[in-house]
């Protein structure tokens, strides 16, 4: 395989896993903490950030090629129930993406077919992913590159298109109140760029972890940052602020606003070229973690459940139907913002850790083998590691409405996390599978 | 059959796993359809080996690399890997420990990891 083929194969994957349909609720829910330009500079900033933590799990990639990077780097740097706490944060993560990708999935269907239920095409979709799954179908690599481009320049292009049509000038008064309020922003805006570190697993030969992936995801991120940037700055230019904060598919007021009635034809075949990647490689993912972990003793011996066609049917099915059944509570409550946000806030704290592992393994494991070492100074690391936190905790704090509902919903999700660490962690403490860890791939000091 | 691990060569490993592997019916439904040479290379050896699968049977386990688009490309110690195709760890958990870097496609890798369960029951 040629390697700028590669390099845009994995530069299409991580810039597709996470440009998914939730991406412009989110361009939306930043819109009720800051507006137009500044919207931007959230973006920006977040994606800036970003490429910094992209080139720590460059690094940790580089020392565990291949690994689902999320439980080794983290049960490798850290004690065990701190990597399944975070493991365990990071699938409630993707259960509630599932949910919410789901949501926009059927209210963008609904702004075409008005008369299809909301919650059936939402668990309609979580099925279709479900079957193709097991089923064992993938997505050829220049599939892929071909619909994440296809996603990309469409958006880039209708984006320009509205920036130019559109007539909205900055207010005299969009000032310092507007940059206050920019931190919370970027904690929201993080979300927009997660995906970025599967790239990891993908890695095609040895030697992908030494150049080619480092330098895939902070372009991934740039691909993401120009796009969503174009996106947010066209929607204020040409959509009343109430409209774009009304709903959570801005996209769809913003097509019709450009195109007329074909507008929300153009949205849901954009929806179908977003959810290509992210569902699917997302359900694919979260599945093989969870035939992972089973493997390991930790979960139970029916989550690593095969078909004959070789797919992880059990982790498939479990993340499905937790899948589903999210989708149900956030299609009856409309909780589609609060999810994302808590999820958000979960994934700050995963690459706060992310980070933390990098610095922590440099002084445990020096001699261990790496071909990629990051080259972000290592207090510009620990001040990420410190702020990615705050940065989430700001933006569940930060949309409208009473601040107690997300923080009680992340609350709920911790304890839930942290009951299944201290259920798991007993097991892998009994388990016949479990084996104490070392790394083989670091040569003898 | 492999009776010490410890004295076995990694080639007698492959080759003991290569019988298992031709003699198991659930095998050749899981491979249906799935030809590949999969690159056995021990990070602290000289030799690595290429196992060749193709028309539901491993055909051969040869020294060399062979690497071309298609291929499995496994990575670890020798003593792991000696571990790996005598049924001692799993490949999902020697994956999940960081002992072993396999460089394929997910489905492939999904695909070593429920072969590695039906031969060894893992």
């Amino acid at each position: 395989m040629k390697r700028w083929f590669e390099l845009l194969f994995y530069v299409t994957f991580g810039a597709g896993m996470a440009f998914g349909m939730s991406s412009f609720t989110m361009l939306s829910g930043l819109n009720e903490i800051v507006t137009g330009p500044w919207v931007v500079v959230a973006i920006v900033l977040a994606g800036l950030l970003c490429a910094a933590i992209s080139s720590s799990v460059a690094e940790l990639a580089s020392m565990y090629p291949s690994a689902p990077g999320v439980r080794t780097y983290l049960k490798a740097a850290f004690d065990n129930r701190v990597s399944l706490l975070l493991v365990y944060l990071y699938l409630i993560f993707m259960i509630l993406v599932a949910a919410v990708e789901a949501f926009m999935f059927a209210l963008v269907l609904g702004s075409v077919f008005p008369g299809v239920p909301l919650l059936l095409a939402a668990l309609g979709i979580i099925g279709f992913t479900v079957v193709v799954n097991l089923y064992g179908l993938e997505l050829p690599k220049t599939m892929q590159i071909v619909t994440t481009l296809l996603l990309i320049v469409l958006i880039t292009v209708l984006a320009v298109v509205g920036i130019t049509r559109g007539t909205q000038v900055p207010g005299a008064h969009d000032g310092w109140e507007q940059a206050a309020k920019v931190p919370a922003a970027i904690g929201m805006a993080v979300y927009l760029f997660i995906g970025f570190e599967w790239i990891t697993m993908l890695g095609m030969r040895p030697d992908s972890y030494k150049r080619t992936i480092p330098l895939s995801m902070p372009l991934a991120i740039a691909t993401n940052v120009v796009a969503y940037s174009l996106c947010a700055f066209g929607f204020w230019r040409m959509l009343p602020h109430a409209v774009i904060v009304a709903g959570t598919t801005p996209q769809v007021p913003y097509f019709t606003a450009l195109l007329g009635t074909p507008g929300p034809y153009l949205a849901l075949g954009i929806s179908f070229l977003a959810i290509f990647s992210t569902f699917n490689a997302g359900v694919m993912g979260g599945s093989r973690l969870i035939y992972a972990l089973t493997r390991e003793g930790i979960l139970p011996g029916w989550c690593a459940k095969m078909n004959e066609r070789g797919a992880p049917v059990g982790g498939i099915l479990s993340l499905g139907s937790l899948a589903a059944l999210t989708a149900v509570v956030v299609v009856t409550w409309r909780l589609e913002v609060l999810a994302a946000v808590i999820g958000s806030a979960f994934v700050c704290f995963v690459y706060a850790a992310f980070m933390l592992a990098v610095i922590k393994l440099r002084k445990t494991r020096p001699q261990a083998r790496r071909s990629f070492r990051t080259r972000v100074p290592q207090p510009l690391q620990w001040a990420i590691a410190v702020a990615f936190p705050l940065l989430g905790l700001s933006s569940l704090v930060s949309q409208p409405g009473p601040k107690s509902i997300p923080i009680a919903g992340a609350l709920v999700f911790v304890a839930t996390a942290a009951l299944l660490t201290r259920w798991s962690h007993a097991r892998t403490e009994t388990s016949k599978r479990a084996t104490p860890y070392r790394t083989a791939l670091e040569p003898e000091a | 059959m492999i009776a010490d691990i410890a004295t076995a060569t990694l080639e007698e490993c492959l080759s003991d796993f290569r019988e298992r592997f031709n003699d198991n019916a659930r095998v050749k439904k899981l491979i249906a359809g799935w030809n590949r040479d999969v690159l056995v290379e021990p990070l602290d050896a000289p030799t690595a080996y290429t196992m060749t699968i193709e028309n539901l049977e491993m055909t051969g386990v040869t020294p060399g690399i062979s690497e071309g688009d298609g291929t499995v490309h496994m990575q670890a110690d020798e003593e792991i890997l000696k571990r790996i195709f005598t049924g001692d760890y799993n490949p999902a958990t020697a994956l999940i420990d960081g002992n072993m870097a396999v460089f394929s496609a997910e489905r492939d890798k999904v695909k070593l990891e429920a072969i590695a369960m039906v031969i060894w029951g893992l």
